[in-house]
């Protein structure tokens, strides 16, 4: 990419970024309201601090039974589960039967790389956690159904980022590989931030337009780049 | 409930997109995302073939060519990703040789399938693929937002395009013929549903359905309508199910040998919303089907719902069955009625011949297709 489309993003700096930590959650809860200013305090320690913030979360994963603040009856995804590997036996049983919640979501796509910035997803705060949705309707017998939603709503750095469909997709794919197959997952650009935000909803969320950019193995490159820095 | 899951063929590991079953044999075609096509027996739901190696990527669709007249080869077209549409004819001659020195059927590769001819021309992923009532014409459509209307010689060699039609302004998702006059239907991404007929050598667009309020992902034409009327049902993005009807047609009588454009009736037609079915989804509705035997239509979609509905007077409908989670936690990409065929006990005998060709029962089934890879058989077993 020659010419960033936004040569000047706002960066947040990763002790911002929400984790999993009940202290951390009250003092940043709006994570969006803290912004360190690029270039100099983000792009130093960007790819280093990346390795740091996630030992530093799956610490704070485990052990937390009170966190388990939504009534979502899941187990993890396999995948989700074996990112853990470090942790003992009896604490992996109660990693098992924790549920999904938006804080794992959260994990999972914040450090998704920035096609055109060497910055997570979450550092330029075009995902956050907030802004993450997930939706399990109970039937009329009060049980959980078995199809879940995840809504992901992100903030493109600029109203007219052309890469928007690319993050977007990005996540998707991300998600798609790493929740179990009972989640619909549904992309959408946070409203009035971005200018053609209906297009870009309609392309993010058309089953047959993903499928076939998956096939692409052009796209499929810029998307494995995207997803290099992921755990 | 009173619909029943009678069968499901773990077919693949991956996406089943679409399936087909030929018009009057016993054999299922299945489009899916690992770039073949394969084609199972209505009898025993054994795979019978598998057509591989031509296509670059996914399979979308799959149609088959009607049998009429002479024509008597068994004729699939595929459409793919690549941008291409595949033509494969099953090769009778050996097929019959081998049926009649083992007479052992229902493995892979007992039918010998030739690929016999690609169409090239769509810029980027063909999504759907339907062969005309009498088998003349097919119609393809992409993403580059394109109408192909292809017209085949004896052989099914030899394709020549006779129009490319471009009025849709998105993604073409979905082409369907009426079962008995040559008028095309086409569902877009633009929302609209359009209609295209043939006039003086030109293929024309005669008419434009608009309403849903998102892609329109599939329709159907009613089957059992008398000479000279049509319906069609659509589904959407949505959430809505629609059936639509004409109310009149203009230009397609008088003048005929006049050229279109000095005639002073242009060939156009009007259809109007008749209803809108019973709202069940919540999501994207991916499929629906009209039964040409009872009349009824079903839906699926990402929910994984299978929904059933009858018309209690015309323009009224009712749901008359409901599965959830009719493949499980998956996405149904496809559902279509078939008759249901006489599980005969000694196979082998569903050839093209026929003579010794199982007849339909009475009862229909709807086959539906999934992102699990399962091709699951339901039965509705509730008689109104």
């Amino acid at each position: 990419m020659s010419e960033p489309i936004n040569a000047n993003p706002k960066v947040l700096s990763f002790e911002d970024l929400p984790t999993r930590s009940p202290a951390s959650e009250e003092i940043f809860g709006d994570s969006s309201s803290i912004k360190a200013t690029f270039p100099h305090s983000a792009l130093d320690g960007a790819f280093p601090t990346i390795s740091l913030y996630e030992s530093y979360s799956s610490s704070l994963l485990l052990g937390e039974d009170g966190l388990a603040d939504d009534d979502i009856e899941m187990k993890a995804a396999p995948e989700l589960s074996s990112g853990e590997s470090d942790v003992s036996d009896d604490q992996s049983d109660i990693e098992e039967h924790e549920p999904i919640d938006e804080q794992e979501i959260y994990d999972l796509i914040s450090t998704i790389s920035d096609p055109e910035h060497p910055l997570t997803l979450g550092q330029l705060a075009v995902v956050n956690k907030p802004d993450i949705y997930i939706v399990s309707p109970k039937d009329a017998n009060g049980r959980h159904q078995k199809i879940s939603r995840v809504i992901v709503e992100i903030t493109p750095t600029i109203t007219h980022c052309s890469l928007a469909t690319l993050i977007g997709l990005g996540i998707r794919v991300r998600l798609e590989r790493c929740l179990p197959p009972r989640f619909r997952i549904e992309i959408r650009v946070k409203q009035g931030t971005h200018q053609s935000e209906s297009q870009v909803n309609k392309q993010l969320n058309d089953k047959e337009r993903v499928a076939a950019a998956c096939e692409n193995q052009q796209l499929l490159g810029v998307l494995s780049g995207m997803l290099a820095t992921c755990k | 409930m009173p619909i029943k899951q009678v069968h499901s063929i773990p077919a693949h590991v991956d996406r089943i997109w679409n399936l087909a079953p030929h018009p009057t044999l016993p054999l299922l075609a299945a489009a899916t995302s690992d770039k073949s096509a394969q084609i199972y027996s209505l009898n025993t739901y054994f795979p019978v073939a598998q057509l591989d190696g031509n296509h670059k990527r996914s399979i979308r669709s799959v149609s088959w060519k009607p049998k009429s007249g002479s024509n008597s080869e068994v004729v699939l077209a595929t459409a793919s990703f690549d941008g291409s549409v595949g033509i494969w004819i099953r090769d009778s001659d050996r097929y019959a040789q081998e049926v009649g020195s083992t007479g052992d059927s229902g493995s892979i590769g007992l039918e010998e399938w030739e690929f016999v001819a690609s169409l090239e021309g769509h810029e980027n992923e063909v999504k759907c693929v339907d062969w005309s009532c009498e088998g003349t014409h097919l119609a393809s459509c992409s993403r580059d937002k394109s109408v192909w209307i292809w017209e085949a010689d004896e052989d099914n060699e030899e394709f020549e395009c006779l129009a490319v039609l471009q009025d849709h302004t998105q993604d073409v998702k979905h082409v369907v013929w009426h079962p008995n006059e040559d008028l095309l239907a086409s569902a877009s991404y633009d929302d609209t549903i359009r209609l295209w007929r043939e006039d003086d050598d030109d293929w024309v667009c005669s008419g434009e359905i608009i309403g849903h309020r998102s892609t329109v992902w599939c329709i159907d034409f009613d089957k059992t309508t008398g000479e000279g009327a049509a319906r069609l049902v659509s589904c959407s993005a949505d959430e809505t199910v629609r059936v639509w009807s004409r109310e009149s047609m203009t230009g397609n009588t008088a003048h005929r040998d006049i050229p279109s454009t000095f005639r002073s009736d242009p060939i156009s037609e009007n259809w109007q919303q008749e209803a809108i079915l019973p709202q069940r989804h919540s999501g994207p509705i991916y499929a629906v089907s009209w039964s040409g035997q009872s009349g009824r239509i079903v839906s699926v979609g990402a929910d994984g719902l299978l929904v059933v509905y009858q018309e209690v007077k015309t323009g009224e409908w009712e749901v008359i069955a409901e599965e959830e989670d009719a493949h499980s936690v998956f996405e149904i990409n496809t559902a279509v009625w078939s008759r249901k065929w006489k599980s005969t006990a000694s196979h082998g005998q569903e050839g093209d011949g026929e003579k010794g060709e199982p007849k339909p029962e009475e009862a229909e089934i709807i086959i539906t297709g999934g992102d699990d890879g399962n091709i699951n058989i339901w039965e509705v077993t509730f008689q109104k």
